[in-house]
Order: C-alpha cells, then structure tokens, then sequence
C-alpha cells in the first residue's frame, strides 16, 4: 500500500465531472467492478457519486480520483494488491 | 451539545472562508461544536482569519473524514456542505452515501451555483446563490435552514 504519487500511473482524463469519468472508466476497461463510496484504494477512501465503477485492464486498475480543486481525474494504476481488492470485494458488473 | 461538520472543498471562491466563519458562530450560539473539514489551502485560509480560534478549534482532512465517516468511527448528525464545483458535488455525494442517517445541508456559490445545483441528486437541503464576493444574496436563506437544520438534532 502506499499514495498514487509513488505508484505507476497514467492519467486518461482529466478535469472532468464524475459522470464523464464513470464513462471512460466503461469504455477503458473490460472487466468492471461496483464498489461503494469510502472502498479504500492505496489507503484512501474512494470518492464518488453511486454506482462508482472500477476498471480493470492488463492487471491495473482504472479508477476515477478526485481533488478538491481538480476535479475528477481518470488513472490507471498499476497496483497488484488493489485488483486483487477489488477483484474481492467489488460486485462484477457488465 | 453534538459537534457538527461544516465540509468544505477548493478555497477559489472569496466568500467561501466568510461562510465558515459565519456558520461557526452561528452552531457556537445554538450551542453546538463545528468542525471543519478541509484540505490544507482551505483550512489554511479560515485559520488566518480566525487566528485564536474563536470560531472553529478543530480541523480534520477531507479524506481522512470520508474514510471515517465510511467506517462508521465517527457520526455527525447535521453536516454543512460548502460547494462551488463538480468536485465538491461530488464530495458531497460521497458523504451522502456513506452518513445517510445525517442531516445534510448543501450550501451552492459561485458562478455555476445554479448549474450544479441541478445536478444534485442525493438526499438534502439546498440554499443556492451565484455569489463569489458578496455573501449577502445567500445569508438570509442560509440563516433561515440553519435556524430549522439546529432544532433538528
């Protein structure tokens, strides 16, 4: 576990609302998981308006990350012990 | 009296930090502790204008109050919301989802105040004003929910 900052990321959105997000973690992503607000990833609860989606694409996850002055970014993150979070604890949705 | 939570996001806005300020002295006379949740640009500007802490004591960060509420580890039964952009809709929409038994008041600035407040969909009490300088046009309203938001809890 650790921040975002210290992990490989990428970022394919950025400032965009969180319905814009939900979006393109959709159209990135085959594998799709429900989580609730507050599913912690890398040690922060996730922000986000139900149903929050979480991607999952060549092993990363793709996700949506809010900052208060930033918006709502989409990341894709290459976090093994996450997927397998997610992978556990999500609902798979199609 | 109960501590309640005044959740407030980006500080861009100028009356952002007066609204604060305003429903902390408002909460202290009804009694009650506020507690503002708040990045540190935002808590850094309400600490400069209330130095002694005469209106708010206690701060907490924004994701660390997200993840307790979740937990359930902490629980506030009237939670103000200041919000000016998507992100704080979207904050505040978290907090709604995981503190349902909350009373939840949405206070809607700035600019775009009319535009995001129709994209509100969760559980709550609105008072919108396109203000970014002049609190005025909100205060009314805001004092009026906050009168009725206190005898509530």
């Amino acid at each position: 576990m650790g921040c975002l900052e210290n992990m490989n990321y990428e970022v394919l959105a950025k400032n965009c609302s969180f319905k814009e997000a939900r979006e393109i973690i959709k159209s990135n992503s085959k594998e799709r998981y429900q989580v609730p607000p507050g599913f912690k990833l890398l040690d922060k609860p996730l922000i986000g308006i139900p149903p929050i989606i979480i991607g999952i694409t060549n092993e990363k996850l793709v996700y949506g990350y809010t900052k208060p002055c930033h918006g709502t970014f989409v990341v894709v993150v290459d976090d093994h012990e996450g997927v397998e979070h997610v992978r556990r604890d999500g609902k798979p949705v199609w | 009296m109960g501590e309640v939570l005044i959740f407030i996001g980006c500080p861009q806005i100028p009356v952002q930090s007066a609204l604060v300020l305003h429903i902390a002295d408002f909460l202290q006379d009804a009694g009650h502790h506020p507690i503002v949740a708040a990045n540190p640009s935002a808590k850094q500007l309400v600490k400069t204008s209330d130095p002694k802490g005469h209106y708010v004591k206690d701060y907490i960060d924004l994701d660390k109050t997200i993840g307790d509420l979740a937990d359930g580890t902490v629980h506030y039964p009237l939670i103000i919301s200041l919000i000016h952009n998507n992100a704080g809709l979207t904050y505040t929409a978290t907090i709604a989802a995981v503190s349902p038994d909350s009373l939840l008041l949405s206070v809607l600035f700035g600019e775009h105040a009319y535009d995001i407040a129709e994209e509100v969909e969760y559980p709550t009490e609105k008072v919108v004003a396109p203000v970014t300088h002049n609190t005025r046009p909100l205060l009314t309203k805001l004092d009026e929910v906050l009168e009725w938001a206190v005898l509530k809890i």
